[in-house]
């Protein structure tokens, strides 16, 4: 039987709730909210279908848990839930169409590029460029090749595939089995495995057992900000934005990089916005799922950027690129891709 | 002075079956309990709808009836009863010889069983211990009394019976063997009023010998005290018995949003005043976790007990008979009074039939018992409804069964009535205003029976306020009194219990409601 993760801890201070970005934005009458899905209505285990409507309105942003005085991992319940309950027929479209992407070559996003393919053997660093940066942004991926290069060989082995992320994120168990079977395969041999999207690092550290560090962090640990020479391109004003799982299910310092990379470069003024870390609406699934909601988050987002005063908001992570983009209204930049013009 | 054909004293299970029986065969009724409905053993039981298995070794009679009831009570009250289904399981230290015997007495009590190897059963009830030698299947289910209890009453009640809580019985006129006025002081107004009665049933329960004394009858009873633990969430999906001569901690029943754990059996001099203690608690955790070993880190949310009103009979405690026993009293000197004792919630129709037998005949009343066959309350049918919560629809139905409609028209109707007062139990505005105006409930004790607001894992935490909101709403002033005695009768069933996250809980609300709303608790 199903019993969410230490639920029993619960005792209703209503900080979770109060935090959620999904209910700031859409309220509980759209989404029943993070104690409500993973604590009080899985208490009725036997009426657990009726969790159905909205469990996947959640964005996986791990704020929650953050706030939660007593560590409830309510995420981590949610997921098992969407787990438990899975059903292919019973999807969502967007969640149907992500499906079918993977069942036709292994990625999230219908294929639109050859697959990213380097071929140095014996490289130091393995990049896994993950779906987005690999076939939407692929501007991504070229900018954080460009940012390795200054300091380590690369590879990135033809094949790869989806990490399986946003299989989780629906439920698909088996799936995302199979990706991370395939994926392993091709990961042998001694290189640092580094990606550019946050919801990848965690997931290959997570689920695959092996160590995948996301660039900011093999940046400033590995190569150190010493190494990384920067040049002065002018003065920009840039605002960051904290992306979920960079903050709260990578590492504990990886958000600290950031701020620490943008302040050691030239000519960049880093500005102050509000809650930087109120997630964007890119993530869990809820992009596809809910496209309406993710877009209500983004525009949030935008408008708090804008209201910073900053010539481009900065987001160390392609799904959170790919979201606030959608909303326009301003310039937006994955992080990497922007230090890659700085040297 | 007002005349009736029957005044039923006790509107526990026993005297609300009888009180519907009686006027489903026209008699006039009135229906009397000094408290709350349902505030004696009918409101603090296990709510386990029995199979008959578990008296199937030492008390056939009792299993036989359990078994022909329960599925009566299937078929009447579907909204109030949970088929979870029942596994009675063994453990390496129980006598492995009395599983022979169990089967051989449900087979000849006629109560249907089915052993399931050990693996089945773990597939059919993941909860359970991998030490498990034996299990059988049986079909026990999960049963609310509450809205047992409070459906026989409306069906009474729509049919002509008076019913009244907070009445008690205070004396007995009787004039040539022959009870001529029962008194009652309505506690809401203080004042006594009389009735005369044909035939007086007592069904008072535990406190029946009380009322038999006042007409110097004598009724002998044993009281038998039995405390539970309620644990948060459904810790198993199926109702799961230990499969050893019936012991103390034998029992785990998964209700509503919770686990319920028992029981003990302890001879009491009182029916009053008993209180489950620390050390009955402990030893029901400990046992109960030896079958379900997830218990051993659940939480536990509150403890209450009961008292059984037992037939002396056949020894004490577990050994005596469950089974009921009437008795007319014109043998020893009053004529038209029968007091009832003994029994169980599972067999209370049966209980409430044989005594209307008794007193139809006389009051010369010829109509045929028709319980077995009508519904009290079928599970409505649920019908998506704008801004409430599927799930707070599923459960106004569970708890209201064929007053659904009316209180979910409540919940529409009324300005902000769809909003959850309880989030625990998702229960609504409406709900509790709905109970409000009716005039039954008399303060937040009241209110729990009826919407089950303030039994999550909260305990009255944060649905005090929603309370008295709602309340102000009815009442237009602010009733604080009422949160405070609200407050303190959770409280009771509380300080037991007060260990880890409850603890935590505990400090929290403590901190929420004196800091923040000034509403100081009884000190513990
Ligand atoms: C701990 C425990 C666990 C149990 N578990 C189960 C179980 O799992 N399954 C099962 O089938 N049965 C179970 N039972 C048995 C079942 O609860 C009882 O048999 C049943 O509730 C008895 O109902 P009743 O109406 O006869 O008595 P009660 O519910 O006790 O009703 C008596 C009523 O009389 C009222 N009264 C007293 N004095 C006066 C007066 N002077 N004037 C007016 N009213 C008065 C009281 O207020 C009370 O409401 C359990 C009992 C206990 C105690
Ligand atoms: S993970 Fe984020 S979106 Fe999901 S319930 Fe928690 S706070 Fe809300
Ligand atoms: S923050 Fe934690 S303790 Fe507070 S209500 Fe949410 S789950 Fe419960």
């Amino acid at each position: 039987m199903t019993r969410p993760f230490n639920a029993d801890r619960c005792i209703k201070c209503g900080a979770c709730m109060r935090a959620c970005p999904v209910v700031q934005e859409e309220t509980t009458s759209m989404f029943d909210g993070p104690r409500s899905l993973a604590v009080d209505s899985s208490r009725f285990s036997h009426e657990v279908n009726s969790l159905r409507d909205n469990i996947f309105a959640c964005s996986m942003c791990w704020k929650c848990a953050d706030v939660c005085p007593s560590r409830v991992e309510m995420p981590r319940a949610i997921l098992r839930a969407r787990a438990d309950m899975f059903d292919r027929n019973a999807a969502l479209p967007g969640h149907t169409k992500m499906m079918q992407n993977i069942d036709v070559d292994g990625l999230s996003v219908r294929r639109e590029l050859d697959s990213l393919s380097l071929g140095v053997e014996k490289a130091s660093v393995l990049y896994f460029p993950g779906c987005i940066a690999g076939q939407k942004f692929r501007n991504i991926a070229d900018g954080v090749v460009r940012t390795l290069l200054q300091n380590a060989t690369v590879r990135t082995p033809s094949g790869l595939v989806c990490c399986g992320s946003p299989l989780e994120k629906v439920g698909d168990r088996v799936r995302m089995e199979a990706l991370r079977k395939r994926n392993l395969k091709l990961f042998e041999g001694r290189s640092q495995i580094v990606t550019s999207c946050p919801g990848c690092t965690s997931h290959i550290n997570d689920q695959y057992g092996v160590e995948a560090l996301h660039i900011v962090e093999y940046l400033v640990e590995s190569v150190g900000l010493a190494k990384l020479k920067f040049r002065n391109h002018g003065v920009v004003r840039v605002v960051l934005h904290e992306p979920c799982h960079l903050k709260r299910t990578v590492g504990p310092h990886a958000i600290d990089y950031c701020y620490d990379i943008l302040q050691s470069m030239p000519g960049i003024r880093v500005l102050d916005m509000a809650e930087p870390d109120r997630c964007c609406g890119g993530g869990g699934g809820l992009l596809s799922g809910y496209p309406d909601v993710a877009m209500d988050l983004a525009r949030t987002k935008i408008e708090d950027a804008a209201a910073s005063g900053a010539d481009v908001v900065l987001a160390p992570c392609p799904f959170c690129v790919l979201n606030l983009k959608q909303a326009g209204g301003m310039d937006v930049m994955d992080l990497t891709e922007f230090i890659s013009f700085r040297f | 002075m007002p005349k009736v054909d029957v005044l039923i004293i006790g509107a526990g299970v026993t005297g609300a079956g009888i009180a519907r029986d009686l006027s489903m065969r026209g008699a006039s009724v009135m229906l009397l309990d000094r408290g709350d409905f349902c505030s004696g053993a009918s409101g603090s039981n296990h709510g386990m709808l029995h199979s008959g298995a578990r008296y199937a070794v030492k008390d056939p009679e009792s299993a036989k009836e359990c078994a022909s009831e329960a599925n009566i009570l299937r078929k009447i009250a579907p909204a109030f009863i949970e088929d979870t289904g029942g596994l009675f399981v063994s453990l390496p230290e129980d006598d492995f010889g009395f599983a022979e015997k169990f089967k051989r007495g449900c087979n000849n009590a006629g109560v249907d069983t089915r052993e399931v190897d050990v693996a089945e059963a773990r597939e059919m009830e993941p909860s359970l211990s991998s030490d498990m030698v034996r299990a059988f299947w049986v079909d026990d289910g999960s049963i609310d009394p509450f809205g047992l209890t409070l459906g026989n009453i409306e069906d009474a009640r729509s049919m002509g019976a008076k019913v009244r809580n907070y009445c008690e019985v205070v004396g007995i006129d009787v004039d040539d063997y022959t009870i001529d006025a029962v008194r009652f002081k309505d506690q809401r107004t203080g004042t006594v009023e009389s009735v005369t009665p044909g035939v007086v049933l007592n069904a008072a329960g535990a406190w029946s010998p009380g009322i038999a004394a006042m007409v110097g009858q004598k009724l002998p009873l044993r009281i038998d005290k039995g405390t539970l633990v309620v644990l948060n969430g459904r810790l198993c999906k199926m109702l799961v018995n230990r499969l050893r001569p019936p012991a103390d901690g034998d029992i785990v029943v998964p209700s509503h949003s919770s686990t319920i754990i028992g029981t003990t059996s302890n001879g009491v001099s009182s029916a009053d005043g008993n209180i489950p203690t620390e050390s009955e608690v402990t030893f029901l955790l400990r046992e109960t976790a030896k079958v379900i070993p997830g218990i051993a880190n659940a939480r536990a949310v509150r403890a209450y007990c009961g008292v059984r009103p037992l037939i002396p009979a056949g020894g004490g405690g577990r050994s005596a008979s469950r089974n009921f026993r009437i008795i007319d009293h014109a043998s020893t000197g009053v004529y038209n009074l029968v007091s009832v004792i003994g029994g169980k919630l599972t067999t209370y129709r049966l209980m409430a039939e044989k005594i209307s037998d008794l007193a139809c005949e006389k009051i010369n009343n010829r109509n045929r018992c028709r319980t077995a066959k009508e519904t009290i309350s079928e599970m409505p049918t649920i019908d998506p409804v704008p801004g409430i919560h599927d799930l707070a629809l599923l459960r106004m139905a569970k708890k209201n069964g064929s007053e659904y409609q009316n209180v979910l028209e409540q919940c529409v109707s009324l300005p902000r009535g769809k909003e959850e007062v309880c989030t625990c139990e998702r229960v609504l505005r409406g709900e509790i205003q709905y109970h409000l105006r009716k005039g039954d409930v008399r303060n937040a004790s009241d209110l729990v029976k009826r919407t089950r607001v303030g039994m999550g894992y909260c305990q009255g935490g944060f649905c005090t306020l929603g309370i008295i909101s709602a309340a102000m709403g009815v009442y237009k002033t602010a009733p604080i009194e009422y949160i405070e005695s609200f407050l303190n009768e959770r409280n009771k069933g509380i300080s037991s219990i007060l260990v880890g996250e409850q603890l935590r809980q505990e400090m929290f609300k403590a901190h929420l409601l004196r800091s923040v709303y000034g509403i100081r608790e009884e000190s513990r």
